[in-house]
């Protein structure tokens, strides 16, 4: 018994000769939200699309709960709750009518409306049509329709795409009280980092149909190891004396800036005093992070070169 | 199946379905009862003509009303009932859902079923008051009005299947409605080619004028197109669901 809830083996989906999604293998465990990252036509959605069986894949196998997808889908299906892309609602209707139209095809209890226009907060909106509703409370439409089966399984396809920061903040406090009331796991999609780095434990990152990342997101953080910056008057001799000291090779920035790569407390006070004490004047000495967001862009770019 | 079609239920809220589905029997309604109003004596006279009785040349004057309304009143009707999910843009929705693809199919047809059946049921009320209010000779003929409202529909299983095949998978409902057009037009023209499908409706009556326009023949031919409508519809409408059920999403 495996406890990876979703589980793709070499998924690929080719469109004539160009590949949509390649040798995918993902790998999500019970209890996890999972943060499915890259950029625009990657292949999140063609991916997220074979994971539901909305389109077939090319070669490779959909394994969800510990069965195929091919052979097993609709007692798979049971257990998943899905928002695939832009919002699809029934304008004409409120939103309690398009609630009521999944639950009868879920033949759910009644009282599961009522349950999941609450923790999306659109109990007070639901006799509105949905054509008058904002873009957010469409996409909470959305997810409230994923929620009505009381899914094991969410799959988020960009919820927050097009939603103002507002917008984007509330979805993103909705996903994270989710896991630790009913205990699901979500993968969530998204082409930027920032929104899920707040919620998402594990992080997938694809890039041009390639899994390129995959890991917990702690790993990731931990690409963005910091420099020290130093920036004296004469960086040249600066250079020339630490390196011969420390037997370390040390780099120079564009702005004639040292960089170190140790960043310890002591050794920063070493070379500050070695500095001052070969009459350098140190101007500045600062840490620099890279982001979350370089690390992505640098992983991405790693792929492409 | 029970929850998808209670569902669908839902959906046809605030469409304006059951309008649209009165338009094309008011059609046929206002055409025949302008005709025999205004030229009452006229139309007796073609009824004596074809030695028949007024109630008998009503419902042949009638169906020539009928094959061109029930094709074109098909082809909207379905084009109707499926585009409330190309338009919402729900087909990823229900396709996620742990319901099997061949119910969805097949709960659209049964409401293109029931709409072309109310619309039967509006012509036997337009025929029956169209003969009461003009004071019509001899006894109702339950019979000939009933079979005059259903057969035309009946005969046109096929089509109701290919117009809700070809509405089910084009997102472009254009499509769909110009193929009905076609059909419509093209099958007054056509009417002797006997396996065309969407001709069958010209022949769905059960009673014909006789060549020379001299007397009344039952139409002979029913059983011919009854099986045939029965087995190209039952054809198209398993071809199209297993094609339906097949098909990616974009």
């Amino acid at each position: 018994m495996c406890s990876n809830i979703i589980e793709t083996v070499n998924l690929c989906k080719k469109y004539k000769t160009t590949y949509a999604v390649k040798d995918l293998n993902l790998q999500v465990k019970k209890g996890e939200i999972y943060g499915f990252l890259g950029p625009n036509g990657s292949g999140k959605t063609t991916s997220i699309k074979m994971l539901l069986g909305l389109i077939k894949a090319t070669a490779g196998s959909v394994t969800l709960f510990g069965k195929q997808l091919e052979s097993d889908r609709n007692h798979i299906l049971k257990k998943v709750g899905a928002l695939v892309e832009s919002p699809s609602y029934y304008g004409h209707l409120t939103g309690y009518e398009n609630l009521k139209i999944i639950q009868r095809m879920l033949n759910v209890s009644e009282k599961r409306i009522e349950e999941v226009l609450n923790i999306v907060r659109l109990t007070k909106a639901k006799n509105k049509l949905v054509k008058q509703y904002s873009l957010g409370m469409k996409q909470r439409l959305g997810i409230a329709i994923a929620l009505l089966g009381k899914p094991e399984l969410l799959i988020l396809d960009e919820p927050t795409n097009g939603l103002d920061p507002a917008g984007i903040h509330e979805i993103r406090d909705l996903i994270k009280s989710l896991p630790e009331t009913d205990g699901i796991t979500i993968l969530i999609s998204s082409h930027l980092l920032s929104e899920i780095d707040q919620m998402a434990t594990q992080v997938g990152i694809i890039s041009e149909g390639n899994l390129i990342f995959q890991d917990s997101i702690e790993v990731l953080r931990n690409k963005s190891d910091s420099q020290i910056r130093v920036r004296v008057n004469d960086a040249n001799k600066a250079k020339i004396i630490l390196e011969n000291k420390f037997d370390d090779s040390i780099q120079l920035d564009a702005n004639s800036n040292l960089i170190l790569n140790k960043t310890d407390d002591n050794h920063i006070s070493l070379v500050n005093n070695m500095l001052v004490d070969s009459n350098l004047s140190v101007y500045r000495i600062e840490e620099i992070k890279s982001s979350l967001e370089d690390v992505f862009l640098n992983i991405i770019k790693g792929e492409y070169s | 199946m029970r929850e998808v079609i209670i569902g669908d239920r839902i959906k046809f809220k605030r469409s304006k379905l059951l309008l649209i589905a009165s338009v094309f029997p008011l059609f046929v309604f206002i055409m025949n009862f302008s005709d025999f109003y205004l030229r009452l004596d006229f139309n007796r006279e073609l009824a004596q003509e074809l030695h028949t009785t007024e109630w008998s040349f009503l419902v042949i004057s009638c169906h020539w009303a009928m094959f061109i309304m029930v094709p074109l009143s098909i082809t909207i009707f379905a084009s109707k009932i499926v585009n409330i999910e190309h338009e919402a843009n729900t087909w990823k929705i229900l396709f996620a859902l742990p319901i099997s693809k061949y119910s969805i199919y097949l709960s659209k047809f049964i409401y293109l079923f029931l709409l072309c059946m109310f619309s039967a049921t509006f012509i036997v009320g337009s025929l029956l008051f169209i003969g009461i209010f003009l004071d019509f000779n001899g006894p109702i003929p339950w019979d000939l009005i009933l079979k005059q409202a259903f057969y035309p529909y009946i005969v046109s299983f096929p089509l109701m299947a290919f117009q809700l095949w070809v509405s089910m998978v084009c997102q472009n409902q254009i499509i769909p409605i110009s193929l009905g057009i076609i059909f419509t037009l093209s099958g007054f023209f056509l009417q002797n080619v006997k396996w065309l499908f969407w001709v069958y409706p010209i022949w769905g009556t059960p009673i014909l004028p006789s060549d020379e326009f001299n007397k009344v023949i039952i139409n002979t031919d029913l059983s011919f197109f009854f099986i045939m409508s029965l087995t190209v519809g039952l054809l198209f409408l398993i071809g199209g669901m297993i094609h339906f059920s097949k098909r990616e999403l974009r």
